[in-house]
């Protein structure tokens, strides 16, 4: 029986194995792809089909038409700036929501879960969110990028939901040695779920440096912009929107379109993929095992 | 509690009042008189440059090759001398590129608008009028007459830019950017000249004479697209891809009608509904099944085109010819550009790639209810009219950005061949492309410029054609454009299925007529109506 | 008035919680709740010079146009349909994928597959979509894999019934390892004692995976499932629009390209307001139904 068990176990490693081998090409392979086309000649880019197992050619243009923008380097700054000031926003503010809404003894509980819900499906739409926004003063302030976006109901709930599943026990014996909720959170519960947290400030980390659209919206001194707003304009140039503004006179390079674009695509991605292995180490199995045993 | 409400009340009439009134004293104390209200501007004067300077805002488009050099506009050399010969500072507010109509929406909303606003008559849904109406821009018709004297003679003198530049109530909301002389027509078929040679044709004139030198380069390679169309340069979804129909009307043009909506002589006219588009659906259906055109038009997006004709497997190309000679040009293949094709030698072509005289209408400026000195602003936004004005926005500075060779203005070297600034990005700083003002069109533009064998094909392409089919730019109400707009959304998908599959075969030509009848159902002829009515208003103006 | 006592009662007794819950409700009152009085526009011909309180009112008159569009019934169906299908296959995908990365032994080689399957979330949609007409393309890749066990190359993108089918695959692809982080951190913080209790008890690896780990990844699994289910009717546009085209328009067009197609001939806040709210009601009713149902038959639900 036991000897059974362990071939076919071993097979189904050997499957698995090869399985997620097979996978992890399928997933890699579109970033080969963005940084093989990001580094290639327009001119043999551009008549490329198909897989691409290596650059075409070999150029810097699309890189250096990026970094001749002097726009880059400010928007990092900002960007940096945003994810960090943001993602500490977020974690105090969900975390304090997280807590609220996994207190089972807590009288408006369900009340309230209902209410945060309730956010996900019904916004009032554009204009009376920007009308709202500029009505607390946010506009053209950084902060706009941060307070209406402190909290995404979707971590929230994912946060609580891990709380919830924190025993009794370890709070009863922190109440026992006289810690106030304030305490019990952030001394005890946080350092529980640092799996949870991880994947939260992932979460929330990657949010941040991807959005653009409020920036858009509320910022009106370029020297706030985010990359991504600056890379988002890159892009637009090479596209042919001026084709109709211009009535036609000043048609872009067609070449060089495509190279532009894979080269944002890296210049913009790669920073953000390093903070992955930074977090992933929170995730390995029985991190909690000293906390968790009674 | 009562009486605080009142105390409040009270104190918010003072201020409401107070500050109407400092808005009026302001006006009358720079035009040195003590009367009120519209006699107070009729009787003020402004000459160039101002004894106090002044300060307007606008709220404009930016660009993004003008943004490696400047943080905004006032970074232009062109606006650097305005602000010397005028004393007047523009202030300019620019939203982030790329979504300007959202942006202005919210602006709106907002409630609080710069002096000066860009595009907002193209942006404003229902138009100027509407925006006019709204309280939004003022009525400039005034003001034009008194302060804008260079706009007014070129619209005195141009009956065309007259009717384009005010509404269809007489209501002028903005200033528009005029042309010279017509544009060139930048858009039109273009051949590979070895694939041509090999062939033993001469270049095709007429529709069979197209098809006699596709099917010959399919034979000669069996592996290729004969004929692309390309429709970068069309608007969102109506390109050949799309619509089954080149979105400059190239050779549908043939058959005496234009893409979408058409002006016949006074009629408009949606061509898919014409018993002439059964005979080029005919045409383009027998190419399909033959592989003279793309079997995978519909799915093939931008890039993918680009690939099929820089790869070497495209015999020609319908599309903007600074494109193709861009595509063929990057892989060192000579080509040639053809006649716009007709069904017998000698027939004229009434339908090609234009723009109105007035135009484009996204470069319009208008003036907003809350501008304190829209006299200034007039006259400002007049200067570019001037012949002087039009040569500082249209070539720069005379010695910088161009110099005058036989009286006529050349670029010089800093502006077409820079080597640290792109050509593009010249158009910002050295001249000023996106503005309204008196035109040179291509003939200002470095980028054609530097091509002379493209800037002649534009030539023969204009020569050859009319566009007297083309709709000119009419306005809709805000309700007709919505009556419009909820007919359209539907029926267009159902007519680009139709079309798409009589094309492709997947659908059989005698059903052409029930198509029609289905169209009708949905009321197409209502949304025709919609455009009948307001060419008539037009052709009144 | 007994409600209110109850609540005085607990102030006092979780003043705490109370005084942590007040920037959190403060947050979702400014931004989230004020706003909502927007929602109103849906029944008006919305101008934003005239603002919410200046429109004319029009009752239910943007709905109403939006029911009787010609093209009603197939927006529906083809929303309804995609959506259920990105729901049966797209939500289990991460779970069966955080579960099988559970299972490899070698750290380097987990880790490694790990940072891998979230990589194509970084791709931006242009791209990835760019890819997808590329490789299904009569030329591309993946027809010529499939002629070599004599499939004949078609143009995906021109095949109607291919349509969803393609767009739920390449879907879970950009999705799957992005999803499964979840998972992972979850069944990270699973107590290990309860692995060693089970194999004591002599449970081999499946063992393990059916009675210890899926059901203290249930909670997680349940909250996540209630919420997805709540999004039936939201689906985004940008993809579709990407790859649609007038062939295959009779599968691929769905609600919301709709509304983006109507956005670009005018700017009708009111219209597409309407449209919004009515996929946020029926949202709403089943993320309802199914926090009832959740509740009933596995004691697990949202609140």
């Amino acid at each position: 029986m036991v000897v059974k068990h362990g071939s076919f176990e071993k097979i189904f490693d050997l499957f698995n194995v090869l399985l997620l081998g097979v996978l992890s090409l399928v997933f890699l392979y579109p970033i080969v792809y963005v940084v093989f086309a990001s580094f290639s000649d327009p001119a043999q880019l551009v008549k490329h089909t198909g897989v691409l197992l290596a650059p075409q050619g070999f150029s810097l243009s699309g890189y250096e038409m990026v970094w001749s923008n002097p726009n880059i380097g400010k928007g990092y700054i900002n960007t940096i700036f945003y994810v960090i000031v943001g993602t500490a926003v977020n974690l105090l503010l969900t975390s304090m929501g997280a807590y609220v809404l996994s207190r089972k003894g807590f009288y408006l509980r369900r009340i309230l879960t209902m209410g945060v819900v309730f956010t996900m499906y019904f916004s009032g739409g554009l204009i009376p969110f920007y009308l709202t926004v500029k009505g607390f003063g946010l506009y053209d302030s950084r902060l706009a990028l941060v307070l209406p976006v402190a909290i995404n109901t979707w971590n929230l709930i994912v946060m609580r939901t891990s709380m919830a599943q924190i025993p009794d026990s370890l709070e009863d014996a922190a109440k026992i040695d006289g810690a106030n909720d304030f305490g019990i959170l952030f001394r005890i519960f946080i350092p529980v779920i640092k799996s949870t947290m991880a994947v939260i400030i992932l979460f929330y980390a990657v949010q941040h440096w991807n959005s653009w659209f409020n920036a858009m919206i509320f910022l009106r001194e370029r020297g706030k912009y985010p990359l991504q707003l600056f890379l988002r304009e890159i892009l637009l140039s090479g596209s042919m929107m001026d084709v109709t503004a211009a009535g036609g006179e000043d048609v872009n390079n067609a070449l060089t379109l495509s190279l532009l674009k894979y080269c944002t695509i890296v210049v913009s991605t790669l920073p953000i993929l390093f903070i992955y292995p930074f977090l992933q180490k929170y995730f390995a199995k029985g991190v909690m095992i000293g906390s968790v045993k009674e | 509690m009562k009486m605080k409400r009142a105390i409040l009340s009270v104190i918010l009439c003072i201020i409401l009042i107070y500050s109407t009134a400092c808005g009026n004293s302001g006006k009358t104390d720079t035009a040195g008189q003590t009367t009120t209200g519209d006699t107070a501007s009729a009787a003020k004067e402004v000459s160039f440059p101002l004894k106090e300077s002044a300060t307007l805002t606008m709220w404009c488009g930016f660009n993004v090759n003008a943004s490696k050099v400047m943080s905004d506009f006032s970074g232009s050399h062109v606006f650097q001398e305005m602000e010397k010969i005028t004393n007047t500072k523009i202030k300019f507010i620019h939203p982030a590129i790329g979504q300007e109509v959202e942006q202005f929406n919210l602006m709106i909303a907002s409630n609080e608008y710069p002096d000066m606003v860009m595009g907002g008559i193209s942006f404003y849904a229902g138009g100027g009028d509407k925006a006019v109406a709204d309280g939004i821009f003022i009525k400039l018709n005034d003001l034009i007459a008194k302060y804008a004297p260079n706009y007014s003679k070129l619209l005195a003198n141009n009956p065309d830019a007259a009717r384009q530049c005010s509404s269809d109530n007489s209501i002028m909301s903005a200033i528009l950017p005029i042309m010279r002389q017509d544009n060139l027509c930048w858009h039109g078929p273009s051949i590979r000249a070895d694939w041509l040679k090999e062939t033993g044709l001469d270049t095709p004139v007429t529709i069979s004479d197209w098809e006699e030198m596709l099917t010959a380069m399919k034979k000669n390679h069996p592996d290729s697209t004969p004929l692309i169309f390309n429709f970068a340069g069309a608007p969102v979804g109506e390109g050949f891809k799309n619509r089954g129909e080149d979105h400059w009307g190239v050779f549908l043009s043939a058959y005496g009608m234009g893409p979408s909506l058409y002006n016949d002589n006074g009629t408009v006219k949606l061509g898919a509904i014409q018993p002439g588009y059964k005979d080029y659906l005919e045409l383009i259906n027998r190419w399909y099944k033959n592989g003279l055109i793309d079997a995978d038009f519909p799915a093939r997006d931008e890039e993918g085109l680009n690939a099929i004709i820089t790869s070497g497997k495209a015999g020609a190309m319908v599309g903007s010819v600074d494109i193709a000679s861009n595509l063929f040009g990057s892989q060192k293949i000579d080509y040639v550009t053809a006649p716009y094709p007709v069904l017998k030698e000698g027939d004229k072509i009434n339908y090609r790639a234009f723009d109105a005289v007035a135009s484009p209408i996204a470069n319009s400026v208008s003036i907003s209810t809350q501008c304190k000195n829209p006299e200034i602003a007039v006259a400002w936004l007049d200067y570019a009219f001037s012949e002087k004005g039009s040569l500082l926005y249209n070539f720069g500075l005379e010695g910088e950005g161009y110099t005058l060779q036989e009286g006529k203005p050349v670029f010089t070297d800093t502006v077409l061949n820079n080597p640290d600034i792109s050509t593009e990005t010249a158009l910002f700083l050295y001249k000023m492309q996106s503005f309204p003002q008196l035109r040179y069109g291509a003939y200002a533009n470095p980028g054609t410029l530097r091509k002379p064998a493209v800037m002649e094909q534009k030539i023969a392409w204009t020569e050859q054609c009319t566009a007297d089919l083309a709709m000119p730019p009419v306005t809709l109400t805000a309700d007709e454009a919505k009556a419009y707009s909820s007919i359209m959304s539907t029926a267009n998908v159902y007519r680009n299925e139709m079309v798409l599959k009589f094309i492709m075969g997947a659908e059989s030509l005698d059903k052409f007529d029930s198509y029609v009848k289905q169209m009708d159902k949905m009321g197409i002829n209502d949304a025709i109506k919609i455009y009948q009515d307001a060419l008539g208003r037009y052709l009144k103006r | 008035m007994s409600i209110l006592k109850n609540l005085k009662r607990d102030i006092i007794k979780n003043k705490y919680i109370y005084l942590m819950a007040i920037p959190v409700a403060a947050f979702y009152i400014c931004f989230c709740y004020l706003p909502m009085g927007g929602l109103v526009i849906a029944f008006q011909d919305y101008a934003p010079a005239k603002g919410i309180l200046g429109s004319e009112w029009v009752g239910f008159q943007n709905f109403i146009n939006f029911f009787h569009d010609y093209q009603f019934t197939r927006l529906l169906r083809n929303t309804i349909f995609l959506s259920l299908k990105l729901i049966v296959f797209g939500f289990p995908a991460p779970i069966l994928l955080a579960l099988l990365i559970n299972e490899i032994r070698w750290k380097t080689y987990r880790k490694t597959v790990q940072t891998l399957s979230y990589l194509p979330h970084f791709i931006s949609l242009v791209v990835v979509c760019g890819l997808i007409s590329d490789f299904t393309s009569s030329t591309g890749l993946v027809n010529q894999l499939l002629s070599y066990i004599g499939v004949e190359p078609k143009t995906f993108l021109m095949q109607p019934k291919m349509f969803q089918p393609l767009f739920v695959t390449t879907d879970i692809w950009q999705t799957i390892g992005w999803g499964s982080i979840v998972y992972l951190s979850a069944i990270s913080s699973i107590d290990p004692g309860l692995y060693e209790a089970a194999t004591i008890d002599g449970a081999g690896r499946f063992r393990q995976i059916l009675s210890v780990t899926i059901p203290s990844l249930m909670s997680t699994i349940i909250v996540l499932f209630i919420m997805r289910i709540g999004n039936i009717m939201s689906l985004g546009y940008e993809k579709v629009i990407l790859l649609y085209n007038p062939t295959i328009m009779e599968r691929a067009d769905i609600i919301s390209s709709f509304t983006y197609r109507r956005g670009l001939l005018d700017m009708d806040y009111g219209f597409s307001t309407a449209v919004g709210m009515f996929n946020s009601v029926i949202n709403f009713a089943i993320l309802w139904i199914a926090n009832r149902l959740c509740k009933k038959f596995t004691g697990e639900s949202l609140w």
